[in-house]
């Protein structure tokens, strides 16, 4: 038995290869069946910020309801989002993922979001349960003005780059006391007639005044640079589904190029 | 003990001490002599905020010019501060920390001191850059200001900030192998963000795996309403906790770091 846990936002999120294609289609079945995993647990979840992911990572590794992961794979969401604590407590108050499948084992993903039944699942072993109603995504919960203070201490490129390997720094050193095996891509390099955009976490960054400090905040040894899922990627291969998120080919060229980088760091 | 290192903001800094008394009246000074440190590297910085204390932190680790030390102690500011990146140049000097009195081993900042930084024939001994940062406690942009504000308004938001910048801290040291403690500035009327659990807060179930607080001296602090805070009396002109405080704060806690420092 063996488990792939894979985080991220909706970039690797299931909902909409089930809704515009085959829920095979994602790379995260693809890496998982080419990687040899027995179960792929998928916690991505739509809308999520590099926060959000450390958040979830934390909540399961202190109640993995589908078992231990033996290898962790994060996409980072964009460096621009982020998560605050409100206390609005809105509807959907918390985020239920569960057994949706079998694709040469099972697949634990994001179900639904459920609202006032919430005590009906929070004991079922068979659920994992992520409260977030307490929480407001700036990329869409937040209210107006929130979103607009967000902006205003965010809009740095700096910025942005401290708070993303802030929370790099925190997820690779939890990974690494638990000798968990990791590996992760960022969301924020993007190729288009211009040239290439290198991500934020890419020594491209060297410039910046602020690089100095953001070296030591996370080592970054488990980075694979210059790839992604995300639009515009350079595996991105222009065939979006109808609600604008990368599409087949695009997910089946990214998990060929990953996959054998994942293999070498797995081996 | 050779070096022992001190973070926090203008409660740990000499500055009003200088300007009111005498540096010897900081508890950091008590801390440095009974503790036996042959050197006191002061980096606190009047307005930081936790996030600018690990930016201090590692960039001195990164370049230990005064040597690398051999205890930490760590005075977390209030967590209702932060500090933003600005591309724009502000009109804030950079950080210049020098040695001011070499027979004591006293490294401090120097400039917030009242007097103006007394120039060397060389460069200052360590220079933090500063002046692309704007404080929330001091800064002057205002805008930064509110929106900061806005977000941080919610104490399950200063909680989780507070509680990712003490894991930074812990993981780094940690790491390093450099024994550390700390106390927060956030405890008052018998609580605090760090000394208490806060189960109540739904924040807490995540908050609560991001430091393991094994090195925090709980209940404790150098800041106006702390257990051993002598009084609006005692005060120094600006408002700052005075000698009776500072020598109560390093009455309690001496015992305490000895205490870690011998395990």
């Amino acid at each position: 038995m063996s488990n792939l846990l894979v985080l991220g936002c909706s970039y690797s999120e299931l909902e909409h290869h089930v809704k515009y294609g085959h829920r095979d289609n994602s790379y995260t079945i693809q890496i998982k069946n080419e990687l040899g995993f027995n179960n792929l647990i998928n916690l991505a979840i739509s809308g999520a910020s590099p926060q959000m992911v450390n958040r979830l990572l934390f909540q399961y590794i202190a109640n993995p309801r589908f078992g231990m992961p033996d290898f962790v794979f994060i996409q980072w969401p964009y460096a621009t989002r982020s998560e605050y604590y409100t206390d609005n407590n809105n509807d959907e108050q918390a985020r239920l993922f569960t057994r949706t499948g079998e694709s040469n084992g099972s697949i634990y993903s994001w179900k639904k979001r459920i609202g006032l039944d919430i005590t009906d699942f929070v004991d079922n072993k068979e659920y994992f349960v992520v409260y977030n109603s307490e929480w407001s995504s700036t990329s869409e919960t937040i209210s107006g003005s929130q979103q607009n203070a967000h902006y205003r201490l965010t809009t740095d490129i700096s910025q942005q780059l401290i708070n993303l390997s802030k929370e790099v720094f925190i997820a690779e050193t939890l990974l690494d006391k638990l000798n968990i095996p990791y590996a992760y891509v960022e969301s924020d390099m993007k190729v288009n007639k211009y040239g290439t955009l290198p991500g934020l976490l890419s020594k491209e960054h060297e410039n910046l005044k602020i690089y100095d400090y953001t070296k030591q905040l996370c080592h970054k040894k488990f980075l694979i640079p210059n790839c992604g899922i995300q639009l515009d990627s350079p595996t991105f291969a222009k065939d979006r589904y109808k609600d604008g998120h990368p599409g087949e080919l695009s997910h089946k060229r990214f998990a060929e190029y990953i996959t054998p980088k994942l293999k070498e760091l797995i081996k | 003990m050779n070096n022992l290192l001190i973070l926090g903001c203008s409660y740990s800094h000499l500055g009003h001490h200088k300007q009111y008394s005498k540096k010897e009246n900081s508890y950091t000074i008590h801390l440095m002599k009974k503790l036996g440190a042959n050197k006191l590297i002061n980096l606190a910085m009047p307005g930081a905020s936790p996030s600018t204390v690990n930016r201090i932190l590692l960039q001195y680790l990164d370049n230990p010019v005064f040597g690398n030390p051999d205890f930490v102690f760590i005075q977390w500011p209030n967590a209702n501060r932060n500090e933003y990146f600005i591309d724009e140049k502000y009109d804030r000097e950079d950080l210049e920390y020098i040695t001011t009195s070499i027979k004591q081993g006293l490294v401090h900042f120097g400039w917030a001191d009242g007097t103006p930084i007394k120039r060397f024939d060389g460069p200052p001994e360590l220079t933090i850059a500063n002046n692309t940062w704007t404080s929330t406690h001091e800064g002057e942009d205002q805008r930064f200001k509110s929106a900061h504000e806005k977000i941080f308004i919610n104490e399950s938001q200063r909680l989780i900030n507070l509680y990712k910048e003490v894991g930074i801290a812990e993981n780094y040291l940690g790491n390093l192998k450099i024994p550390y403690a700390y106390v927060e500035s956030d405890y008052w009327n018998g609580r605090g963000l760090l000394s208490n659990s806060h189960y109540d807060m739904p924040a807490y179930n995540y908050a609560q795996h991001l430091c393991h607080k094994q090195h925090l001296i709980p209940g404790m602090g150098i800041q106006r309403g702390s257990p051993t805070y002598a009084g609006a009396n005692d005060d120094y002109a600006d408002g700052h906790p005075g000698i009776v405080s500072h020598r109560n704060f390093a009455d309690e806690l001496i015992p305490k770091l000895k205490e870690i420092i011998n395990k």
